[in-house]
């Protein structure tokens, strides 16, 4: 049993362990959404209370994962709806994750600052997939979009990003 | 994928998992969320336990609850029957059936009496006053004798009728005749009731007079103590009074000033709404944040139909504003209320007067509109207050409002706000300073009330505009400019909104034209330095909104004059309360070219409304 099924049945260890592993990719997640430190504060927050309440209504351990971060990216949504400075009175009825990302640059974060240079609707896959290390499926369902969407962003990230990574350790990429 | 493609993956995965540096903030987090993860579960353990108890409970509460139900219905059921049968209740029907009685139908042999009951006249409304004298018994008939005194003929007491109820049996119904109706116009005259059934043991009368049908009164007559009690005495007891201001500041509201408009559609079912939700704050106790910002589209219509009528378009106010917008959630549409903290509220002061009447309830109560700032500060006292007079029904039908409002008036001012020394000085050294500056309203306290000074202002059409931190209520003959588009967001203390127009008014009887500018800025950070600076030193023209509870700093001291333009630059905080004493503010600008009241009306009246629509 691991600590995700632990958790799932009231273990409170297991569920710290499991809560402290999640700690930099929920936080590169919030900060490169919310691009300001306070506010990922408050959408991690409230993620992890979310968590800890729903956790034992989860079926599936294995969807932990794809079911976190889709809680992570709804308190970050909720928080720029917030933030908002007029309110969108006709609210859509599914959210655009990529479009929610904030376009001011309010913190320090390296990866940040790497994924930054990409297109805005590369951004999430690519955070997803190369440092949450999702499957393409599971990048689906957060972000409600179909499978060959993500893959073709992903296609169009790899390119982009070896070249960034590239020109940032100068000749460095292979070695 | 080929190999390429998997060692550009390879090296990407490398590269970026070397970035999972984490804010020491964000590892506290984490750290602590474990710790407070542990007391949470202790209290859920505590609640679940508790709420395992009142499951157990609940069973014998059903049983005992069903006990008491069978055994009243059968108790009503009794009584009913024993009463009809002429008893006083089911207990002397069980003690003549003890006794050896049978239960039939009484014909009674009446004793003959003759019992003065009262030669004074009492107010039963619409100009009438009744003596009840006496009552007489003589060869098994019994007769009521009234006297009538009507002070002035109307229509309205046309049919009169009197109606005599004892223990729920119709004694006597009888309409005056048409010729009995020139009499009745004749001022004064006598009329004998025939009570048929009438007991020998009777001991209350109720005497109910209508006319065209309305009730005008009823009187309890007790023929042993000889008193009459008119019945709306009676009605006055079943009042709370604290439960009634509750109701009269939530229909205060019904009389609060909407972006300066008091006729339009829109305004007076905006006024609805908030009396609705003032209603469920207040009656239903929610506490829920949550469930105080949004409330269902029916829901509201059924609580405002609750105690007015709903004139509204298929229940759904199309306009937006400050106070409310329409929400979609899971199929059902919503009211949200934008503000949770800025709503206007109203408070009921005291009732001055009550009187009870066919069924109304005549109410004279005094009220305010406190802010935010008024509550905290204790100075709900020397706000501006009205007086109003509302008629009211209770409603017996409905979960929702108690009271039904028949009628209501246009509150009055009884006080106006205490212009306290300081303002005074403050005025006399604004005028020192620049004998064109505008004056007293600028360095008021307190917003002021602009019908008081120019009729110009309130024959003005304000208009709502809402842009980038801020919601605006302008004078519409005047033009928006947007600097840049608002939605995206300009950078931090940026201009990004113009209001322009002439302020037409006048001064020492003479027209005056201004040109105006106002121009609205972008939300920018001050420091807590700057901010205490501000709020200790409390600049000449400092402005306390009583309608948004927002206090508004003149940072550029008295109007200045730049290029013959005067100028006068205002910021406020929009409350983020931060930790290290910083706050973003808000800042308007108002330049003008010749300074006016009408100037100083529209600065200070869309300074009493403006509110910061981001926070």
């Amino acid at each position: 049993m691991n600590d995700i099924e632990k958790a799932m049945k009231g273990d409170s260890e297991a569920f710290n362990r499991l809560i402290l592993e999640y700690k930099s990719k929920f936080y590169k997640t919030a900060i490169l959404v919310l691009k300001n430190e306070d506010d990922a504060y408050d959408a991690i927050q409230e993620t992890l209370i979310s968590i800890y309440h729903n956790i034992s209504k989860l079926n599936n351990p294995e969807a932990f994962g794809g079911w976190s971060k889709r809680i992570l990216m709804n308190k970050c949504y909720d928080i720029i709806q917030k933030n908002k400075k007029v309110v969108d009175i006709t609210q859509k009825a599914q959210i655009d994750y990529d479009e929610m990302i904030v376009d001011k640059y309010d913190c320090e974060d390296e990866l940040v600052g790497i994924l930054d240079k990409l297109d805005k609707d590369l951004q999430l896959v690519t955070i997803f997939y190369y440092y949450d290390e999702m499957s393409v499926g599971q990048i689906a369902e957060v972000l409600n979009i179909p499978e060959g969407t993500v893959k073709s962003r992903l296609s169009r990230a790899r390119t982009k990003l070896y070249d960034i990574l590239k020109d940032e350790k100068g000749d460095g990429a292979n070695g | 994928m080929d190999n390429n493609d998997k060692e550009k993956d390879i090296f990407i995965k490398y590269n970026l998992s070397k970035h999972n540096e984490v804010p020491e903030k964000i590892d506290n987090l984490f750290n602590n969320f474990v710790k407070e993860e542990e007391r949470m579960k202790e209290e859920k353990i505590v609640k679940e336990e508790s709420e395992k108890k009142s499951k157990i409970k609940w069973p014998m509460y059903k049983k005992a609850l069903g006990f008491a139900a069978c055994f009243t219905i059968l108790f009503a059921g009794a009584h009913i029957y024993a009463t009809s049968q002429g008893y006083d209740n089911i207990f002397f029907l069980i003690k003549h059936v003890a006794e050896g009685g049978k239960v039939t139908d009484k014909n009674e042999i009446l004793s003959d009496r003759d019992i003065t009951i009262s030669y004074n006249s009492i107010d039963i409304g619409k100009g009438i006053k009744l003596q009840v004298n006496k009552l007489t018994v003589k060869d098994n008939e019994a007769k009521l004798y009234l006297v009538v005194d009507i002070e002035k003929a109307s229509e309205e007491i046309n049919k009169m009728n009197f109606k005599v109820i004892s223990d729920n049996k119709i004694l006597c119904d009888e309409t005056m005749k048409n010729e009995e109706q020139t009499d009745v116009f004749a001022s004064r005259f006598e009329k004998e009731l025939v009570l048929k059934d009438f007991k020998e043991d009777t001991k209350i009368l109720n005497l109910c007079i209508t006319a065209n049908n309305l009730e005008l009164s009823t009187l309890k007559i007790n023929l042993e103590t000889k008193e009459i009690e008119v019945d709306g005495e009676k009605e006055l007891e079943k009042i709370s009074e604290i439960e009634l201001k509750k109701y009269l500041s939530a229909f205060a509201l019904l009389d609060y000033d909407i972006a300066g408009d008091h006729n339009s559609y829109e305004s007076n079912n905006e006024r609805k709404l908030l009396v609705a939700g003032a209603l469920k704050r207040e009656m239903f106790n929610k506490a829920n944040t949550q469930e105080l910002a949004y409330f269902e589209i029916d829901e509201m219509n059924e609580l405002v139909q609750s105690f007015t009528e709903a004139p509204m378009d298929n229940g759904i106010i199309k306009t937006e504003n400050w106070l409310f917008s329409l929400e979609t959630k899971n199929g059902k549409q919503y009211y949200k209320f934008n503000q949770m903290d800025g709503y206007p509220t109203a408070i009921c002061l005291s009732v001055d007067d009550i009187t009870y009447e066919n069924g109304l309830y005549s109410i004279k109560y005094t009220y305010c509109y406190p802010t935010m700032n008024d509550y905290a500060s204790d100075n709900i006292e020397n706000i501006d207050r009205y007086t109003n007079t509302i008629k009211l029904k209770i409603n017996t039908n409905t979960e929702y409002s108690k009271y039904y409002i028949e009628e209501i008036g246009i509150g009055k001012l009884v006080k106006g706000k205490e212009k306290t020394e300081e303002t005074n000085n403050s005025t006399n050294n604004t005028t020192n300073n620049t004998q064109s500056t505008p004056t007293p309203a600028s360095t008021s306290t307190n917003d002021i009330d602009v019908s008081k000074i120019d009729n110009y202002t309130t024959s003005m059409n304000w208009g709502q505009y809402r842009s980038a931190g801020l919601k605006v209520t302008y004078p519409t003959d005047f033009t928006i400019t947007e600097t840049t588009n608002p939605n995206k967001g300009n950078s931090s203390g940026e201009l990004y909104a113009t209001i322009s127009g002439t302020a037409v008014g006048k001064e020492n009887g003479e027209i005056t034209r201004s040109d105006m500018t106002i121009e609205f800025y972008e939300p920018e950070t001050y420091t807590k330095e700057q901010l205490d600076y501000l709020e200790n030193s409390k600049p000449a023209g400092t402005i306390t909104s009583n309608k948004t509870g927002k206090t508004w700093y003149r940072i550029e001291g008295v109007a200045t004059l730049e290029n013959s333009i005067y100028c006068e630059e205002y910021v406020s905080r929009v409350g983020l309360n931060r930790e290290d004493g910083s706050d973003v503010v808000v800042k308007v600008v108002f330049k003008y070219s010749i300074p006016s009241y009408k100037v100083t009306n529209i600065m200070n009246y869309m300074l009493g409304e403006l509110r910061s629509a981001s926070y």
